[in-house]
């Protein structure tokens, strides 16, 4: 079977080039975790120390839904502009293989750079709240929903990057959503600490919804729409995503073979 | 190729580079702005203004996040102008034309380095000067104004180690990852955003050496309780004039070493 | 076997370029091809011979399934390109580029393992293929198979090049520049092979630049020029439509081409040039028993201009003559 085979060969690939790029990865990773954690403890900062049991763990769990839905725009979205720059895009297309799936797998290096990220994260704000952040009410949905956010975050990445290719403008250029879902869409702060009007945006924002499930399933923080709702509209983001870069793989493949190929970014 | 050329040459770099790309000299002015937003707005969902007043022991919070966001723009320009100006070259393919104009690469960096790291110092800070007007009018651009000033000090330091970096990460090959990780290193150690007894011990002991603690050290007495006095800011140009002589000091004596050596084994 | 290996009809395709404009671009329509048709038969090598920009890639990319004409079609063992391109791709070898489309952290033989799990090779026989394709492209003798591709050489990366085409055992191969810059004995290696690969029956179309090579290597040629095939034969033929001229070959220095092939054109005679650095290479193609009126003309220009003249010879007729005799010749790039 063509699919199987290819989810295999796709694997071993990313799984072999991971090791190779090892050392490039660990400190991607550790930067990440050194400028998030800038700007966690000047947050902390901001908070009453008794506080800290209840804000520890919602800023944490808000930073590892912070890095599962950024790290995918550059590992997986970027990731268009080496795949046709190497010149490989066209060597899969002779190969058959789905660039949704060849691109997909590069979740791999993602969630290694943004758990590692998130691990020094946590032990920081361990250390210096003196709280335990790795808290679950509810493990399942927890788990759940982070697998929720990186499945929109890689759909929103294939996205962009097929709009890479069309466009020829980098990934990371053409997102201007995240920053801004970050502080207003409800991922960053509860959506019931949003003032009003911003509370409408974060409900029309598809992360908010997993956000606050994960905020539930970590400490138990009532959603704003209620659990059932949350995860109905979860639900619906993540089919609504996917769908979306189904669609938009068979637009871009459509447009290279009809205008041919061109390199993204300043090549 | 003299040292009024090289200031020449790269003042004249840094202008057209801005002329010829108004959204990035647009995008410029407005980062900083948005470093203080996050801060900002994920602080106040959390907690107070009033939290972080007691927590950094200053008066003024909002004008300590200002001058704290200049800092950490400068901080990392700099480190970007110097250290990884070599990479940058290199990328483009310019470096063999830097390196052979003028008698000593070591004198390219420093001067360039210096002359640049001002330029976007000076830039970093006049960026943000509204926000501190409209803050607490001309007393705290004044203040503001203070901490740019030393600043210029923190920058001496701050060039000697991005050198050491450039050449090292040069002879090395490794030098995204060694300039990319320098950076966020030196914003985390010098605790823009928090105060540095917050972090493990052995990372306070290892900020006593990175020169952005004491510009924040600046920027603390700037937005305080009272007045700074010249007790304070002694105490801090002291620390950075110990730096200047450290970190000036290692790149003096390690670059020539490690310029020969580059030559020996290929630059390009 | 009834249909051809390849064939291609009538063949049209336009791009789209950008010119300008900040907000609302300028574009323009570049014809690529005009209506390229021609036919490769089993076990023969077909060389399509043209300058860059003469629109070689965009015809084996149609082939190849990687991209659509705007009309026409191509045929592989009878499929179309654009129909039925997964059959296509079953039967086709493809190298693009010489030194693209690989991973650059991955071994030569990591690289053939990863693409023969793509090609659907199964594991049991994966390992012997990909040990035989290393030995039929000279990949070992040159102990290039567990280098990285980011290590390896121009004429290593073409081996390789050729040795993921052959893979899959195709039955067609579709070679675009495949010896573009490399050195003497790596493109004489790939020469050899795709002679051998052809005596066993398959098809091979190549595109090339190099007249030389195209004249040695192919056993029927295609002449592209500006989108169209305009000569079609094997060399010995299409050299035969010019046997009654020879060729008078210079090295200038220090001149502006253009102008001299205005000149040259003005006192009735064709020209092609190449600018090599601060020389010029120029062919002037004159009838037998002209040689010493062109050699005036060239040395009274040349003064007129203020030019030296470095090397001058008279020459048989080649394939750069039946290039200039039906274009007219111009700048070869």
């Amino acid at each position: 079977m063509p699919g199987m085979r290819h989810v295999r060969a796709v694997l071993w690939l990313h799984l072999v080039r991971t090791g190779r790029y090892m050392t490039g990865l660990v400190n991607w990773a550790v930067i990440d975790g050194l400028w998030i954690s800038i700007y966690v403890l000047g947050a902390l900062m901001f908070t009453d120390p008794k506080d800290y049991p209840v804000i520890a763990p919602l800023i944490f769990w808000a930073i590892l839904a912070w890095n599962l839905l950024s790290t995918p725009v550059w590992v997986i979205g970027n990731w268009a502009k080496f795949y046709i720059n190497i010149g490989v895009y066209e060597e899969h297309e002779l190969a058959g293989v789905s660039h949704n799936l060849f691109l997909s797998v590069r979740v791999i290096p993602a969630v290694m750079v943004a758990l590692i990220s998130a691990g020094f994260v946590a032990y920081l704000v361990h250390y210096v709240t003196g709280t335990n952040v790795l808290v679950a009410e509810n493990l399942v949905v927890l788990v759940l929903s982070l697998l929720a956010i990186l499945v929109i975050s890689i759909s929103y990445s294939l996205v962009l990057a097929y709009m890479a290719i069309i466009t020829q403008a980098p990934a990371p250029m053409l997102d201007f959503l995240n920053f801004l879902v970050f502080i207003v869409g409800g991922v960053g702060v509860p959506v019931d600490s949003l003032p009003p009007l911003l509370r409408w945006i974060a409900a029309i924002t598809p992360y908010s919804h997993p956000a606050e499930l994960i905020r539930w399933a970590s400490i138990g923080k009532e959603p704003y729409l209620g659990v059932s709702w949350e995860a109905v509209l979860t639900l619906g983001f993540v089919s609504a995503a996917v769908l979306l870069a189904y669609s938009m793989s068979r637009r871009a493949t459509r447009y290279a073979r009809k205008y041919g190929l061109r390199g993204i970014g300043r090549t | 190729m003299g040292v009024a050329g090289i200031v020449k040459a790269e003042l004249y770099l840094q202008i057209s580079w801005l002329r010829s790309n108004r959204i990035l000299f647009a995008l410029q002015l407005f980062w900083p702005y948005t470093a203080i937003l996050v801060i900002y707005v994920m602080g106040s969902a959390y907690g107070s203004v009033e939290n972080l007043a007691s927590a950094l022991g200053v008066e003024d919070p909002l004008l300590y996040i200002v001058a704290a966001s200049a800092i950490m723009f400068a901080a990392s320009g700099i480190i970007d102008q110097t250290a990884s100006v070599a990479l940058w070259h290199r990328w483009l393919g310019t470096l063999p034309y830097i390196y052979t104009s003028t008698p000593s690469f070591t004198r390219y960096l420093l001067v360039s380095g210096l002359t640049s790291s001002l330029f976007q110092s000076a830039f970093n800070f006049l960026a943000l000067a509204p926000a501190a007007f409209i803050i607490g009018g001309l007393s705290s651009g004044l203040r503001l104004f203070l901490v740019f000033a030393v600043m210029i000090i923190g920058a001496l330091p701050l060039i000697g180690l991005g050198i050491t970096a450039a050449i090292a990460s040069i002879l090395a090959r490794e030098e995204g990852n060694v300039l990319s990780f320098l950076n966020p290193l030196l914003v985390f150690l010098g605790g823009v955003f928090y105060p540095i007894e917050i972090l493990p011990r052995i990372l306070q002991e290892a900020s006593t050496i990175i020169p952005v603690r004491y510009v924040v050290d600046a920027a603390r007495l700037a937005a305080g309780f009272q007045t700074p006095t010249g007790q304070g800011i002694l105490l801090i140009l002291y620390s950075l004039a110990l730096l200047i002589v450290l970190y000036n000091g290692l790149a003096s004596l390690g670059v020539s070493r490690l310029e020969r050596a580059t030559r020996k084994r290929g630059l390009y | 076997m009834a249909t051809y290996a390849i064939e291609t009809r009538e063949l049209r395709k336009r791009y789209r370029t950008r010119l300008g404009g900040f907000l609302r671009g300028q574009y323009k329509w570049v014809e690529a091809l005009r209506g390229v048709s021609f036919h490769v038969d089993w076990g023969e090598i077909y060389g399509l011979l043209g300058p860059n920009g003469a629109g070689k890639t965009t015809t084996v990319k149609i082939i190849a399934t990687l991209l659509e004409p705007d009309s026409g079609d191509a045929f592989v063992a009878g499929y179309s390109s654009v129909r039925d391109p997964g059959r296509v791709r079953q039967i086709i070898g493809v190298m693009l580029s010489v030194e693209r489309g690989f991973f650059w952290k991955l071994t030569a033989r990591e690289n053939l393992k990863y693409f023969g799990m793509l090609y659907g090779l199964p594991s049991s026989k994966l390992g012997d293929k990909i040990e035989e394709v290393l030995e039929l492209t000279g990949l070992k003798e040159l102990g290039a198979e567990e280098k990285r591709f980011e290590d390896m050489s121009l004429g290593m990366k073409a081996r390789l090049g050729l040795a993921r085409a052959l893979l899959k055992d195709p039955q067609v191969l579709l070679l675009d520049e495949p010896t573009l810059g490399l050195d003497p004995p790596s493109a004489r290696h790939i020469r050899g092979l795709l002679r051998e690969l052809a005596n066993d029956g398959r098809a091979v179309l190549v595109t090339t630049h190099n007249m030389f090579e195209a004249e040695i290597l192919c056993d029927r040629i295609g002449i592209i020029s500006d989108g169209r095939i305009v000569a079609e034969g094997p060399p010995q033929e299409l050299k035969r439509r010019v046997s009654d001229t020879v060729s008078i070959t210079a090295t200038l220095t220090g001149i502006v081409a253009e102008g001299l092939s205005a000149k040259v054109s003005g006192s009735g005679y064709r020209m092609l040039y190449r600018v090599e650095g601060e020389r010029v290479r120029v062919r002037i193609q004159a009838k037998r028993g002209e040689e010493v009126e062109v050699l005036n003309l060239l040395t009274r220009l040349a003064r007129d201009s203020g030019t030296r003249i470095l090397e001058v010879r008279v020459e048989e007729p080649t394939l750069e003559d039946v290039f200039i005799a039906i274009t007219g010749g111009g700048r070869w790039e």
